[in-house]
């Protein structure tokens, strides 16, 4: 524990660093955080250890689980209703597919060598990288709608695309989920996503109830975080996912026209330091190819996903999102990583896909800068 | 957590503080376990003890953020008169106590000592929820915060009387003091820059673990709330955003203290409490008559009387039991006639004051006249 000290100084710093205009552009340097807790994780300096990590495990939950929660607030039924449910679940399987064949030609080209190769789980590989090529961040959609000077029809529609393409990603997650089993639900992958949909049901119903009882900000704010923690457990609990039970949750309370108002206004204003925190320990769980053998797989896989991606989004409009729509991923692709990670496996192919996505997540990020502002007429500055 | 929110709500419902239902809340699910929900030393168990100090440390930032610097100068007379007055009027009365109770002198001095320290938690968990703002509960705010500084030095001191090892030393609690001013001062960088919530949070967020994790790395978690009220201070007295920073603590309190006074509850091990009941009861008593005497001698009933009852919640478990936790240098029969009564204690004197506080808060005027629009907070959200 004396390594806490170091790490908390450096926290102090980056804290000063990004109080610069960053933390008022609608969306924090995501890149900056992973790295720093990268940085400070067992894959570098080690400051933060793994028991360490491990104590922070509560932390970490809560943190993912207000992120799955706050994910599910565009998602937004009359506007899908008004596109085709199945015509945008079609749409998103191109990218996915393509993600996954690509990832699965990489493998069959240069197979795990030796004892890694029997735990290489290239069905959960391949459900990883197929919902992280779909797992969107509706944040990112939003903050593009929201810095455009004359918003169209489509940027209006983004976030809510984003928070449904987001949503299909951790359907997936729930999926693999089952695959590993180990919980009580066992393997069956129909029942697992059955299950979680119940589960997450049952959080909002039981939230929603709750909330009559609440006077005042604090108390909301106290059930929100209760939400998170209980939902995330129950989850792990029962083998399912958590994230995709909370997302479902956050679903069933973005549209409850009566309370939407009351839980979504406190899930945004704790929305910063949650995906700060988060950003931070995640970074530091990242194993940059500890366990992946060959760079070269890494590096194909970096770049399946850093450009095959989104060559394959342009061939799916009907999905609703632009470029700089879908460009940057979501937070919770690298949650998805950790939670379909089994303990110890470093040696698995796991880590490396782990180590892909972010990398993938770094750079999609900087091209999403590059990219997020609609043109402007050149007589206004485009303020941050 | 989930349990500790509703028992919370359901007291508030019925008049209770909320914090109170909280905390039976934990213990409730500590005895129906048989002990610790969790097996000591295990890595469950350092998360949760880590998420309890975290929400430790927003409730003194808020703490003292809450405190004006300005009536601290003002009043510094009368203030030090009467925490010394109650100091030394628990001290007595509880050093009397021990001894009643079969401990030695040096053990009853300790006992003394522990027993001066306010529990910053409940009382700001109290007051937070209350919305009591005014000068009287500055005043109680301003001497629970002192008296626990005087209990830290003076467990310190007699810890090594009554045979403890001290895992922190007065240069460490100096080095405490310090690290809260450096960590005030440093947060005062990002936050003058920040006018949103969101940005705001976040900030407080980074200290409030800085902190927690400083007190772990220094050896000692005792200093932590000492650490937070002065951090918080310098926060809320010279930072330019003043009342963005309390208006995003006042709505952190309640999930913290629910969360705190939940989590306080369920991490108890119940072996032997029921045992040290009794003298835990001779304790309470004696310590809150030393406060009503104390108080009543240096500013008269109808002000003293008040004020000495709002301080009847104790921290003094949390300052001793760091003490006597190296099993290889404590006899195991001082744990079961000192520590444990202290703990139950702690425990009664939390549960019973925080009520105590509330009770004050309403009858002495000291709350804000309720809103004739209850649902005014709603607007805010829309």
């Amino acid at each position: 524990m004396h390594t806490l000290p170091v790490s908390l100084f450096v926290t102090l710093m980056v804290l000063i660093v990004i109080s610069r205009p960053y933390l008022e552009s609608r969306r924090p340097p995501a890149s900056l955080l992973l790295a720093v807790g990268f940085v400070l994780g067992p894959s570098m300096t080690g400051l933060l250890p793994p028991a360490f990590l491990e104590t922070a495990a509560p932390i970490e939950a809560l943190a993912a689980g207000w992120l799955a929660l706050a994910a599910a607030e565009s998602w937004n039924l009359a506007d899908l209703r008004r596109i085709g449910t199945f015509k945008r679940i079609a749409a998103l399987i191109l990218p996915a597919a393509l993600v996954a064949v690509l990832v699965l030609l990489v493998f069959l080209a240069i197979p795990p060598a030796g004892a890694a190769a029997a735990s290489t789980g290239l069905p959960a590989v391949l459900i990883l990288v197929a919902c992280a090529a779909i797992a969107v961040d509706p944040a990112a959609a939003r903050a593009v709608f929201l810095l455009a000077d004359r918003p169209d029809a489509p940027a209006r529609q983004a976030p809510a695309a984003a928070s449904f393409s987001l949503g299909c990603a951790l359907a997936g997650a729930a999926l693999a989920a089952g695959w590993h089993g180990g919980g009580a639900v066992g393997r069956a992958a129909a029942v697992s996503i059955i299950a979680t949909i119940l589960l997450g049901i049952t959080l909002a119903l039981t939230f929603t109830g709750l909330l009559r009882m609440a006077q005042g900000r604090g108390p909301v704010l106290g059930l929100l975080l209760a939400l998170s923690l209980v939902g995330w457990g129950l989850a792990g609990r029962l083998g399912l996912s958590p994230l995709a039970s909370l997302f479902i949750a956050g679903v069933i309370l973005a549209n409850d026209t009566a309370r939407r108002d009351l839980v979504f206004t406190q899930i945004r204003e704790s929305h910063l330091p949650m995906t700060c925190v988060l950003l931070v320990l995640v970074g530091a769980h990242v194993p940059l190819g500890r366990g992946e053998a060959s760079l070269g797989r890494l590096a194909w896989m970096v770049v399946i996903l850093a450009l095959a991606r989104p060559l394959a989004w342009l061939f799916a409009p009907a999905a609703g999102l632009g470029p700089r729509h879908m460009l940057a991923l979501s937070p919770l692709a690298l949650v998805l990583c950790i939670e379909l990670l089994p303990a110890g496996s470093h040696t698995s192919a796991l880590a490396g896909v782990s180590t892909a996505v972010a990398i993938t997540f770094v750079l999609d990020e900087a091209a999403w800068y590059l990219l997020r502002r609609q043109r402007a007429p050149r007589t206004r500055e485009a303020a941050v | 957590m989930l349990i500790g929110v509703l028992l919370a709500l359901v007291g508030r419902s019925v008049g209770l503080p909320a914090a109170s239902g909280a905390l039976v809340a934990g213990l409730g699910l500590a005895w129906s376990t048989g002990g610790s929900i969790l097996s000591s030393g295990s890595s469950a168990q350092d998360g949760l003890v880590l998420l309890r100090l975290i929400f430790l440390a927003f409730l003194c930032l808020l703490l003292g953020a809450e405190i004006d610097l300005a009536s601290l100068v003002k009043l510094r007379l009368s203030l030090a008169t009467t925490t010394l007055a109650h100091a030394a009027g628990v001290t007595g009365a509880v050093f009397l106590a021990g001894t009643l109770i079969g401990l030695s002198r040096p053990e009853a001095i300790l006992l003394g000592a522990a027993a001066v320290a306010a529990s910053p938690a409940a009382l700001i968990a109290v007051s937070s929820e209350a919305r009591a703002r005014g000068e009287a509960t500055q005043r109680v705010l301003i001497i629970g915060s002192l008296s626990l500084a005087i209990g830290l030095v003076g467990v310190t001191l007699a810890g090594m009387l009554a045979g403890g090892s001290a895992p922190i030393q007065l240069p460490g609690l100096a080095v405490s003091l310090g690290a809260g001013i450096a960590c005030g001062v440093l947060l005062l960088i990002p936050l003058s820059a920040m006018a949103t919530r969101g940005a705001i949070l976040t900030c407080l967020a980074c200290g409030a673990f800085a902190l927690a994790g400083l007190s772990r790395g220094i050896g000692s978690e005792r200093p932590l709330a000492l650490m937070a009220i002065v951090a918080g201070a310098i926060l809320g007295s010279f930072a330019s955003r003043r009342e963005p920073l309390r208006e995003a603590l006042r709505d952190l309190a309640f999930p913290s203290a629910v969360g705190y006074f939940a989590l306080t509850g369920s991490l108890v091990a119940p072996d032997g409490l029921a045992g040290a009941l009794a003298a835990a009861a001779v304790v309470v008593t004696a310590r809150t008559l030393g406060l009503i005497v104390a108080g009543v001698a240096t500013r008269g009933t109808h002000d003293g009387f008040p004020e000495a009852v709002a301080l009847t919640p104790m921290a003094g478990y949390s300052l001793v039991a760091p003490l006597f936790s190296n099993p290889s240098s404590t006899d195991p029969a001082l744990w079961d006639r000192l520590v444990t009564p202290l703990l139950a204690a702690a425990l009664i004197s939390e549960f019973g004051g925080m009520i105590a506080f509330r009770n004050i808060l309403a009858r002495a005027g000291w709350m804000p006249a309720a809103s004739t629009d209850p649902r005014a907070w709603r607007r805010s959200m829309r």
